[in-house]
């Protein structure tokens, strides 16, 4: 399988299972997603744009997930974003403290993705993985300032969501 | 991940970055890899050779708009029947496999609805509800009251393959297991993950529906043997996994025998799990005391006693062609 693939595909996990909250379902995606690019691999430049054209495309297909289904959550899945459930990892190598800190600022950024709207999560966290705000914008398919938008909305209601979750109290 | 108190909105993009990131580092990149490249096997065998001729005969026989209102009302009746299905069953049972290598150690009730007559020809698949089997990728250990003796058995860390039959334990080295032992090893030695390697290798599989088992949800999974697959012990299986931790929660496997005779097979219910350490899936952890373990390097005296105890001829081929026979090991 082409090299780009591997390189792409854990981040690109990682996106998904962000976006719908299901590990299983974000492989999911991502395999029929990887599948169809490579079906048309004739029209594009993989090398060079695989990774762009296969994040647009798993954001197209959140999106449409998302609207498409109102999921209900169960308050026992409540922030395991990684779909691992209540079972315990193995953390031998990590001194616990420091794991259980590290492990509470995971579930709080998982959960407070989830408060955040599936366009608004999209332009965070492909903002924070470098992509371009024009980039963004053909992904979505939305105006560049529409992105700047989400972004800004974004970033502020994450800092007030880990600020009133570890602090007590919203920042201004 | 650190994080400084009250955080920035401009460092929120850093802590996201981070969370993926980790999150990232989690996918296993070989499995996905393996089930990309299936999935494009399945679907260009399933495009039919002709399909690019499709159009022409439709542009000839002027049929066009009758297609496209044939195709919106298939469309129409497909998004308002089918349920979107919660994941790909394959990557479901893969998840699952993949959970089971990880452990911790699983425990499954075993129950057997076996035929008569194959029970007398292999009085070691008789089991009931007494069966347990523990489990944790190669390694299981099962054990059973339900046969004619208490026998616990199991395969350990290097898949040497043993049984405790009385105050006698035989060890097989892989490859050296005796035939009439390979069968029952198939049923009743429950390897999820091989069974389960068997299901996405061999196998059709459709996800049913979602239900409860226990309390749980779970997600059902029908599993039907493909035509071409060869030398699989069962035709159908009933995967039942929870889709949060990826637990085989209940696996049914059975083989149909006949239009006259019930199928038989085997059901594994999941009970607990645990870590257990790894002596408990040696032969030498379950002999009593004084009991002597028969090995590879006893072949002679360990093929000559386990042939007298399972009441047969030893065939010729399964002779040892150890000459040497040499002290059996002594339980500690």
């Amino acid at each position: 399988m082409d090299g780009w693939i591997a390189l792409a595909l854990p981040g690109a996990v990682a996106y998904a299972n962000s976006l719908v909250g299901d590990r299983t379902h974000a492989e999911d995606i991502v395999q029929e997603c990887v599948c169809r690019l490579l079906v048309h691999a004739a029209r594009y430049d993989l090398e060079r744009d695989g990774r762009k054209l296969l994040f647009r495309s798993i954001t197209n297909a959140c999106i449409n997930l998302h609207t498409r289904e109102r999921k209900t959550v169960s308050l026992d899945d409540n922030g395991r974003a990684d779909g691992a459930g209540w079972e315990v990892a193995d953390r031998a190598a990590v001194p616990p403290p420091a794991a259980a800190m590290a492990e509470e600022l995971r579930l709080a950024i998982a959960e407070g993705l989830t408060t955040l709207g599936v366009r608004y999560r999209a332009a965070l966290e492909l903002t924070s993985l470098g992509y371009e705000t024009g980039e963004i914008a053909e992904m979505l398919g939305v105006t560049a300032e529409n992105v700047r938008v989400l972004v800004f909305r974004a970033r502020k209601s994450m800092a007030a969501f880990l600020n009133a979750r570890f602090t007590g109290e919203a920042s201004s | 991940m650190n994080l400084t108190l009250p955080v920035d909105e401009q460092d929120v993009d850093a802590l996201v970055r981070e969370y993926l990131e980790a999150s990232a580092a989690t996918v296993d990149v070989e499995r996905l890899e393996r089930e990309i490249t299936a999935r494009l096997g399945e679907a260009s065998a399933m495009r039919p050779a002709h399909a690019s001729r499709l159009p022409k005969l439709l542009a000839r026989t002027g049929a066009w708009a009758t297609a496209a209102v044939v195709l919106v009302a298939v469309s129409a009746a497909l998004y308002f029947t089918l349920q979107p299905e919660p994941a790909g069953a394959y990557a479901l049972v893969s998840a699952a496999q993949q959970s089971l290598e990880k452990g911790p150690d699983r425990c499954y009730r075993v129950e057997g609805r076996l035929p008569e007559g194959w029970l007398k020809a292999n009085p070691w698949l008789r089991v009931g509800e007494a069966a347990t089997v523990w489990t944790r990728g190669d390694r299981f250990l099962v054990s059973s009251d339900n046969g004619p003796v208490d026998v616990h058995w199991g395969q350990d860390e290097s898949r040497n393959f043993w049984f405790i039959a009385g105050d006698t334990g035989f060890s097989f080295r892989p490859g050296e297991t005796p035939p009439i032992l390979l069968r029952t090893r198939m049923y009743l030695a429950l390897n999820p993950r091989q069974l389960l390697n068997r299901f996405l290798k061999d196998f059709d599989l459709t996800i049913i529906k979602d239900r409860e088992h226990q309390g749980q949800p779970v997600v059902r999974v029908w599993a039907t043997r493909k035509p071409e697959s060869k030398d699989i012990v069962f035709d159908t299986a009933w995967i039942e996994i929870d889709p949060r931790t990826k637990l085989v929660r209940r696996l049914e496997v059975e083989r149909n025998v006949g239009q006259r005779t019930p199928p038989f097979g085997l059901i594994f219910t999941f009970v607990e799990q645990a870590s257990l350490p790894v002596s408990d899936y040696q032969a030498q952890a379950h002999l009593p005391p004084g009991g002597v373990l028969l090995g590879p390097d006893q072949a002679a005296e360990r093929d000559d006693r386990f042939w007298e105890l399972v009441g047969r001829r030893r065939p010729a081929a399964a002779k040892s062609q150890e000459a040497a026979d040499k002290a059996p090991v002594h339980s500690q």
